[in-house]
This record gives C-alpha cells, sequence and structure tokens, in this order.
C-alpha cells in the first residue's frame, strides 16, 4: 500500500473515532451539560427548558396566597414543583398518555379544533367547519392509512 | 491468471449483492414485519394511521359512546363512520404530538401531569393487597385506628330562678336531667350521643368537659355556674378508648393501606423520574424527601421498578 493511501487511511479512521467520540458524548447529554443555563431560562429538564417567566408566575401565585414575604425555601419549593411536573409531562407522553387517556385525549383534541376555529375565524371564513374540514383533508391525504390493517 | 482474476470479481460481485441484501433487509425490515402481521389478520386493529394501530378497544370505546353498542354488534355504516372518526382524531392527536402542544400548552400540561399521577397511583392500586400485609400493617399503625373514649352526657342551663327552684326540686325526688329538661320544656345544650371530648368542648367548654370526666355513669354533677347559667351535667354512657379487632375495621385498614401506598408510588416513581434526568437550574434543588414504610415499600417497588 502506497504510503499517501496509509496516510488517508489514518486520517479516516481518526475522523470516524473522533465522530463517534463526539457522538457519544452527545448522547451521554455531555455537550448539554456544558452548556450554561440562559438567564431566561429557570431550570433545564433533560433539553426541555421551564422559562423564568413561568417561575415568576408560579412564585406571584404562591405569594398571593401567603401573608407574609416568600423566603429561600418557598422559591425552591416552587422551582422543584415545576421541576416535578415537567418530569412527570415527560413521563406521561413517553407512556404515551395522549392516546390511552380519555382525558387528555379529549383535552388535546379540544385544543386542536379550537385552535383550527380561532385560524378559520381569523381568515374570515363564515363557515369555520369548512375550515376543519379542510384541515382533516389535508392531515388525511399526507397520511399513511389503512383501515383493518389491510391498504 | 484469468481464471483467478474471474474469481475475484465473481467473489467480489457476490459480496456486493449479499451486503445490498442485507441493507435492504435492514431498511425494510420493520415495514414488511408489520405487514406480514397485518396480513395475518391482526383482528385487534381496525386501521393503521402512519403506522399507529387504532385498537378494536379504542373502537368499543366510541361505538359505545355514540350507539351505546359494541363495535361489532354495529352496522356496515355505523362502522365506517366509527373507524373515519377515530382516523380523524388520530391525525389531530398526532399532528398535536408534532407541535409539541401537551408541553407548551399550560392546560395540557396541567392535565398530562395529572393523568400521569393517576397512571402511577392507580398501577399501584392494581396490586393485590394480602392479608398478610393488612395484618402486619395493623400492627404497626394499630394507634390510628384507636377510637377515642367518649361520653354521652344530659345537660340542664338554667337561667331564670323559677327553673333552678324547680329543677332543684326535682333533682331532690330524685328524678334524672332528661325528665327535668322535658318538664320544663328546656332546649337540649348538646346531642345525647356518644361524643369525644374535644367535640364536647365545643359544646359546653374546658370547665365543665373538666367536671364530667371526674363523673360516673348516671351521676349528676352539682350546680356549675357559667357565665351564661347554672349548669347540671349527667353522664349517660361512657365508652373507654379502643383499639378494634382487626376484622372489624379491616375496610378501613386496606383504605389507609392504600392512601399511604399510593403516595409513597407516586413519590417513588418521582425520585426515579428525578434521578434519571438531566436537571440544570441555577440553585441547587433536591426532589422532596422519599415517604417510606418498610410494610409498603415491598408494594411499591414493584411498581416503581415498571
Amino acid at each position: 500500500m502506497k504510503r499517501s493511501d496509509q496516510l488517508s487511511l489514518k486520517l479516516l479512521a481518526l475522523a470516524a473515532a473522533t465522530g463517534i467520540a463526539l457522538g457519544g458524548l452527545e448522547a451521554n447529554g455531555w455537550w448539554q451539560d456544558s452548556r450554561s443555563l440562559p438567564t431566561d431560562s429557570a431550570a433545564r429538564v433533560n433539553h426541555t427548558e421551564i422559562r423564568q417567566l413561568d417561575y415568576q408566575r408560579a412564585l406571584g401565585l404562591m405569594a398571593s396566597g401567603k401573608r407574609s414575604p416568600l423566603t429561600a425555601e418557598d422559591r425552591i419549593l416552587v422551582l422543584e414543583r415545576l421541576i416535578q411536573e415537567e418530569l412527570l409531562v415527560q413521563y406521561g407522553i413517553a407512556q404515551d398518555l395522549l392516546r390511552a387517556d380519555r382525558k387528555v385525549r379529549s383535552a388535546v383534541l379540544q385544543s386542536v379544533l379550537a385552535g383550527l376555529d380561532v385560524q378559520a375565524r381569523a381568515a374570515v371564513k363564515q363557515d369555520s367547519d369548512n375550515g376543519l374540514q379542510d384541515y382533516l383533508i389535508e392531515l388525511r391525504n399526507s397520511a399513511d392509512i389503512q383501515i383493518g390493517g389491510q391498504p | 491468471m484469468n481464471a483467478s482474476n474471474g474469481t475475484a470479481r465473481t467473489n467480489i460481485a457476490i459480496r456486493g449483492l449479499i451486503a445490498c441484501a442485507g441493507l435492504l433487509l435492514a431498511l425494510l425490515g420493520a415495514t414488511l414485519s408489520q405487514q406480514l402481521s397485518t396480513s395475518n389478520g391482526d383482528s385487534s386493529v381496525v386501521a393503521l394511521v402512519n403506522q399507529q394501530p387504532i385498537s378494536i378497544k379504542d373502537a368499543d370505546s366510541l361505538a359505545l359512546e355514540l350507539w351505546a353498542l359494541p363495535y361489532n354488534k354495529l352496522s356496515a355504516d355505523q362502522r365506517s363512520t366509527a373507524v373515519q372518526l377515530l382516523i380523524d382524531q388520530e391525525l389531530l392527536l398526532a399532528r398535536a404530538k408534532a407541535l409539541s402542544l401537551t408541553t407548551t400548552d399550560p392546560g395540557l400540561r396541567k392535565v398530562m401531569a395529572a393523568a400521569a399521577i393517576n397512571q402511577i397511583t392507580n398501577n399501584f392500586l392494581q396490586q393485590p393487597v394480602t392479608d398478610t400485609q393488612l395484618r402486619e400493617f395493623y400492627q404497626t399503625y394499630g394507634s390510628i385506628f384507636d377510637q377515642p373514649k367518649k361520653i354521652a352526657v344530659n345537660a340542664l342551663r338554667l337561667t331564670s330562678k323559677s327553673s333552678i327552684q324547680q329543677a332543684q326540686i326535682m333533682l331532690a325526688e330524685g328524678k334524672n336531667l332528661n325528665h327535668i329538661s322535658q318538664s320544663l320544656q328546656l332546649d337540649p345544650v348538646l346531642p345525647p350521643n356518644l361524643l369525644s371530648i374535644p367535640a364536647l368542648h365545643r359544646y359546653l367548654g374546658a370547665s365543665l368537659v373538666s367536671h364530667i370526666e371526674k363523673l360516673d355513669q348516671d351521676q349528676i354533677s352539682l350546680p356549675l355556674q357559667k357565665a351564661d347559667g347554672l349548669y347540671y351535667v349527667q353522664v349517660t354512657a361512657i365508652q373507654k378508648a379502643r383499639t378494634p379487632s382487626y376484622q372489624t375495621i379491616r375496610q378501613s385498614i386496606k383504605a389507609e393501606y392504600q392512601r399511604r401506598g399510593r403516595d409513597i408510588a407516586l413519590s417513588n416513581r418521582l425520585n426515579q423520574l428525578w434521578q434519571q434526568a438531566d436537571i440544570t437550574t441555577h440553585q441547587p434543588v433536591h426532589n422532596s424527601p422519599v415517604m417510606s414504610s418498610p410494610l409498603i415499600n415491598s408494594s411499591v417497588a414493584t411498581e416503581g421498578a415498571q
């Protein structure tokens, strides 16, 4: 094998090893960990950020129910509760509760339909049902649908 | 030389063909497998939407909601309508998931978190509870089932001189307070049934109750002057503090066991999620202390491992 071929092979192996190493680090979240939390975020939970705005809102809610000013422990407790809520939301998504839980399913469908209704009204469509039907037709046309498991 | 070259080329070609076949299998394998299973007539699936199955169970739920009939009892038109509705719902749900609505919409987040909590606690509640577990729980936490001492009291509150005189005459004749109260047409001061000491405090105040606790059954007190009148009290029944037997309160024990177990299951799951998560904050935070009970942990440990 020529020297240039050997050098090319070595460079290729080095690049592959570097790529694998970086991929492994990214998979383990080291890259994420090394990034500092932006100031407009109160926390990060598995790549999802909890906004400072939401944290301050939650603090405000707690303060309105208290006679005395919020303590440092109160602030930590509120942040912990927001983190716990995020963990539960992520757990629910992983368990596919969006489909499996009737209340979540119903709430999500209502939210989507309400959003479509708002869009239809914003577009000054007289009959907002047409907006929904058009949207559903679009979704059906772009989906792979098999009835009874058969195409 | 030519023969060896030909053999080498043939080998390369064969290797290339096998590699391509392997690549094709890897790319299409999942699809083939699913098509095989559906072509075998998977009767638990009424439709597939972007490979997401819509089950007979979903169809049954919708059919019962719309027509109060199970799916397999519907007419062809009704089935078609039901399937179309479910397909549309699945398309909308998939769209919602793609838009991350459940993570961004505050109302949906609350619903999702509540659903997650329900699933965790229901998983615990579905685990069977043995008699042995309940008995161990009862032996360890029996004090929470103690019934406190209770006393049934008749009380007279006399505000006028004439009623006081009449009451004293009837007492001297040996009449009980119930009789005197009816004779003088007095309003009852408190319910006649067995009441706990704190309940008696609420009706009569601390000073009267301290006298009541010294009385024996059917004993009538000396006249007790308070700001709102002259009182006579009589103990009509006493129930001592006791711990009911296991058999008489088995349902209450089970309810308390499950109540605590639900809280522990949720706490354990949250701790597990917290430990497995990558959490970054500007200030140090920690998950709430783990609720534990050595008697319940053996049950929730199974749930926590799911």
